[in-house]
This record gives structure tokens, C-alpha cells and sequence, in this order.
């Protein structure tokens, strides 16, 4: 495992910027998620590390070494795509095993087998071993791509969306694997997604990218607690953050210029209207099983409040209720 | 009559729409009849859910009825995100019981409603329901945490089955230490193994509002 780092790299495509000006590293044995949505040029970063780009401008480099102008295959890195790309003519096992038995490798048979066995175990498949790859299901294809990548220590490991195209339930299995694997391994992860949940559970580190730009890099906790911007602040957290104008909340300790609250739901208190002060309308209730949102309108604005299950007091009905704010994020609105 | 619309949405994108949809059907005062695997859009937006499993509805209700008392091993695991734990275990339940004996340890629940012969049975929790205590019995060791901003989910392995715990973010918990689980008992559910039939229990009884 090694650190791998990117310094001031620009990528364009045609008269589109699709990473500008990217600085990021990751350290040995961190696992570093790139947070951002469709076109934000999460995979463009992941391929220059990969050298399946070049950057036009900025150097990347692995273990120490500048890389800008390597070949992929030189580079020492695993990567797992989105769509598990699995050779169909091939056995599980075959699958497996092709990465150890390239030319540029050679491993003896027996260590080969010895890390597809260990491989094929950490994922939970090793009674398919000896299917076909076009005999499993998604979930199994998708961890076998996994596999793949974990029989090789390269120096970093590149995952491009490794568990968006699994159900709901496998990805939340997966997930924890996954992290504990990276743990267990010690391995540096450069992994991209646009799954908040995946980014937040899986990270050592996030990076939120927005139009090729990286906005901010942190703990998931620094990022959800102390976000950088409005943007930052509404990619993590659910319900998302409430973004408010200043004068909603008179009392708040904001510093003067701020015109924007950034308040998540639980540093919002809801109390039944007695007197004065913000009334809102709870005008619908998302009923979720372990909590409730509340959707409430004060003043032409709607917030979302999340309350534990015990309100079944608060009904249908439309009340008015009266806001009050316990901890208020505050932050300027960035510049346009 | 919706058949999945939102199945090929994006999560951010699909959770906007539900309050959209939501809110035109309310406008428009209309009937509606909607179809999807997807739980949370369930429980976001219906007034009564049907759970379907093989051709059979296995219980109609309000959303909050369904994920407080589960009619089934199947609606407990289906409905909830991280699902229902479910703990194992060898007994019988009497009508009026008020504990039940599991991993080694007494565990009291809902007062029991009808009586169930000895067999394998099944104790649900939710993952809110479930607590850290020092002085319960039932031990497990911390196998992985989810951060997740307001709340974290801690995986905690104990010997008889890997239970799931959401708890307040700021507790600080470490991968590897031995924690000690206690159970919210008013809120637990007990099912018979093999039919996964929920037993009645006064859970049941909860007066329900709205």
C-alpha cells in the first residue's frame, strides 16, 4: 500500500472542464471517498489516478513516484468499475485467479489458489467458485469485480461505484464488508459515489467535489459538522439541512454579513405554539418507521424537521406550532 | 395507478419526488394505487401499506402500524432501513408472560395475549430499541460502526446472531470492544420460527392516533 497524490491537475474534454485545478492526497491506508453528483468529474479523478487519462495540466503521483506519464500498467493500481466487467467465458475461480497469473506476475500456481481461497472466503462466495460468471447474480458478479481487485496488493485501490447497481439490502451488507476488509488490509481506497450513506459509513476521509472542483476534503464528521459551504452542507445529512434566511432566527449567535442559517433538524426545537415568536404549519408527515419528518412551513419556507416515533399526538391535523433553535450552523452564503 | 415511477431515479432525486407526488394527490384530492419495492417510498407516502410476499398480503395498515408491530418475520425484515434484528431462540410463551429466556439471559417483552407451544421462536428488535448496558448479560463484541451524522448504526456479533444498533452519534465506540445489549421492552416483538407469525402481545393494544 502506498499514498497516492494528485497536485494541481486539469482535465478538459473538448470546451468542458471536467476536473480543474485538483490537489488531493491520500494517505497509506486511508480511504478516501469522492462525493459529488452525475458530472462533478468524480470518475474523470479516478481514471487520471488510473492513467486511463492523462491530465492536461498537474502531476499525479503513487508511492512517491510521478506517474503523470505512465501507462496504467505500470502504475500498480487495481481498479473496480461500475459495471462489474467479468470475463463471461471464464470460471468464478478463472476470474479470480487472472489478475495473479498475467505475464508481468507469474505467481506459482499454489499461491495463486492459496489467494483466490482467501479472496473468494472475505467475500462470501467461495461455494461458487466453480460457476460460470454469467450463472451468478448481480450482487455476486458485483463482489467477484470486488474480488478481483483484493487478490492483488497494488498500491492503491481505485472503486468507481462499486455498489450502486446492487438492491438496497446487499449494498448495506457490502458495505460494512467492505470497510472491514479495508481495515483488516490496511489498504489505501479511492472510491467514488454518489450514495451520501456510502460516503459518510465507508470514509476515513470525503472529498465533495461540485463541477470539477474539489469544494472541501475532511472527516465525515468535520464535513457534516463544519461544511464549508451551502453546497457541502446539503450533500450530507438526512433530512437535508435547512437553509434559512438570518432573520428567521433573530436570536442566533451569527456573525454579522451572514445571511443564511444552516440549521439540521436536530438543532431545531419544535414546541406547540403558545406565543409569538416563528409559528409554523406542519403541513405533512413523513412517516419512516423509527422517525417522522415533519415538513413545516414558517413564513413561506419550508423546513424539514426529524422527530423520534413517539409524536402520534401531532396527527393529521394541521397545528401551528411555535420553532425554537437550540445550536444554529452558521454560514455566509458563498460567493456566486 | 403507479407502477414504480420513480424505480429509475437517483435516491436524492426520488425522495423530492415523493413529496411531490405525495403533495398533487393530496391536491387533487385523488385516489391512488402505487407499487414499489423501494420501503422508504412506502412508508414516505402511503396512508396504508400492503405488504405483498408471494401473491399474499401480509399486512395491511398505516405505515406506523406496520413498523411497530410487524404482523410477520417477513414485514419486520422488509420494512426499516437497517432492518429488524432478530434473536433466536428455544421456548414457550404463556398467555400473560411478561419475560422470556434468550441468549442466556431473561428478557422482558409486551405482555403475551395468547399462549405458544415450546418450539424455536424469534425475538425482534429494532435497532433503536436496542441499548448499550454494562450490566446486562447478553454480550457481543462491536464488529463494525456507521457514522451516519445524527445517528450512527454499530454491527455488534454476540454468539447466538449479529444485531444492529442505531444509537446518537456522539457516543464514541470502538471496533473490537465487548459491549453489553439490553432491549427496550416494551417495543419488542416475538415470532414462532417456522410460520414467522408475529405472537400477540400488548403491543398490540398501543391506542393509535391519527
Amino acid at each position: 500500500m502506498a499514498e497516492a497524490h494528485l497536485d494541481n491537475v486539469s482535465k478538459r474534454f473538448g470546451s468542458a472542464a471536467a476536473v480543474a485545478e485538483f490537489s488531493l492526497t491520500v494517505g497509506d491506508g486511508q480511504f478516501v471517498v469522492l462525493l459529488g453528483p452525475t458530472g462533478a468529474g468524480k470518475t474523470t479523478t479516478l481514471r487520471l489516478v488510473a492513467g486511463l487519462e492523462t491530465p492536461d495540466t498537474g502531476r499525479v503521483w503513487i508511492g512517491g513516484r510521478d506517474v503523470s506519464r505512465e501507462p496504467p500498467s505500470t502504475r500498480d493500481v487495481a481498479f473496480v468499475f461500475q459495471q462489474y466487467s467479468l470475463y463471461p467465458h471464464l470460471s468464478v475461480y478463472d476470474n479470480l485467479a487472472f489478475p495473479l497469473r498475467s505475464p508481468a506476475r507469474r505467481l506459482p500456481e499454489a499461491e495463486v489458489d492459496r489467494t483466490v481461497q482467501e479472496v473468494a472466503r472475505l467475500l462470501r462466495i467461495e461455494a461458487k467458485l466453480q460457476a460460470r460468471a454469467t450463472q451468478l447474480s448481480g450482487g455476486q458478479m458485483q463482489r467477484v469485480a470486488i474480488g478481483r481487485a483484493l487478490v492483488r496488493r497494488p498500491a492503491i485501490y481505485l472503486m468507481d461505484e462499486p455498489l450502486s447497481s446492487l438492491d438496497a439490502k446487499l449494498r448495506a451488507e457490502l458495505r460494512i464488508e467492505l470497510k472491514r476488509i479495508q481495515l483488516d488490509l490496511g489498504a489505501t481506497i479511492l472510491y467514488v459515489t454518489h450514495d451520501q450513506t456510502e460516503a459518510m459509513t465507508l470514509a476515513t476521509h470525503i472529498g465533495v467535489l461540485n463541477h470539477g472542483l474539489l469544494v472541501q476534503t475532511g472527516t465525515p464528521r468535520e464535513i457534516y459538522e463544519r461544511p464549508a459551504d451551502t453546497y457541502v452542507s446539503t450533500r450530507l445529512g438526512s433530512p437535508g439541512i435547512n437553509l434559512l434566511p438570518r432573520a428567521m432566527f433573530p436570536d442566533a449567535p451569527a456573525p454579522t454579513g451572514a445571511e443564511t442559517i444552516g440549521a439540521r433538524t436536530e438543532h431545531l426545537r419544535i414546541r406547540k405554539a403558545s406565543n409569538g415568536a416563528a409559528t409554523g404549519k406542519v403541513t405533512w408527515i413523513e412517516r419512516l418507521g423509527d422517525q417522522n419528518h415533519l415538513h413545516v412551513s414558517v413564513a413561506d419556507r419550508d423546513l424539514v424537521y426529524a422527530h423520534g416515533p413517539g409524536c402520534r399526538c401531532w396527527g393529521r391535523r394541521r397545528g401551528l406550532h411555535r420553532i425554537r433553535t437550540a445550536t444554529i450552523l452558521c454560514r455566509r452564503r458563498p460567493p456566486a | 395507478m403507479m407502477d414504480e415511477p420513480l424505480g429509475a431515479l437517483d435516491a436524492e432525486f426520488r425522495h423530492v419526488m415523493c413529496g411531490e407526488l405525495r403533495a398533487l394527490h393530496n391536491r387533487l384530492k385523488a385516489t391512488t394505487v402505487y407499487v414499489t419495492h423501494d420501503q422508504l417510498e412506502a412508508m414516505a407516502m402511503a396512508d396504508t401499506i400492503a405488504i405483498m410476499n408471494h401473491g399474499i398480503i401480509e399486512q395491511l395498515a398505516p405505515p406506523q402500524e406496520i413498523y411497530d408491530t410487524p404482523a410477520s418475520m417477513f414485514v419486520a425484515d422488509f420494512i426499516g432501513s437497517p432492518p429488524m434484528n432478530f434473536l433466536p431462540f428455544r421456548g414457550g410463551v404463556r398467555s400473560g408472560a411478561t419475560t422470556i429466556f434468550a441468549a442466556g439471559t431473561r428478557i422482558a417483552i409486551p405482555a403475551a395475549r395468547e399462549d405458544c407451544a415450546e418450539g424455536e421462536l424469534i425475538l425482534g428488535v429494532r435497532p433503536e430499541h436496542v441499548l448499550f448496558s454494562d450490566a446486562s448479560k447478553l454480550k457481543g463484541e462491536v464488529y463494525g460502526t456507521e457514522y451516519l451524522g445524527t445517528t450512527q448504526i454499530v454491527t455488534v456479533k454476540s454468539e447466538k446472531a449479529t444485531l444492529k444498533a442505531r444509537l446518537p452519534a456522539d457516543i464514541a465506540i470502538r471496533i473490537g470492544e465487548i459491549v453489553g445489549l439490553d432491549f427496550k421492552p416494551q417495543k419488542l416483538s416475538v415470532f414462532e420460527a417456522a410460520s414467522g407469525r408475529a405472537i400477540r402481545t400488548a403491543l398490540h393494544e398501543v391506542p393509535r392516533h391519527g
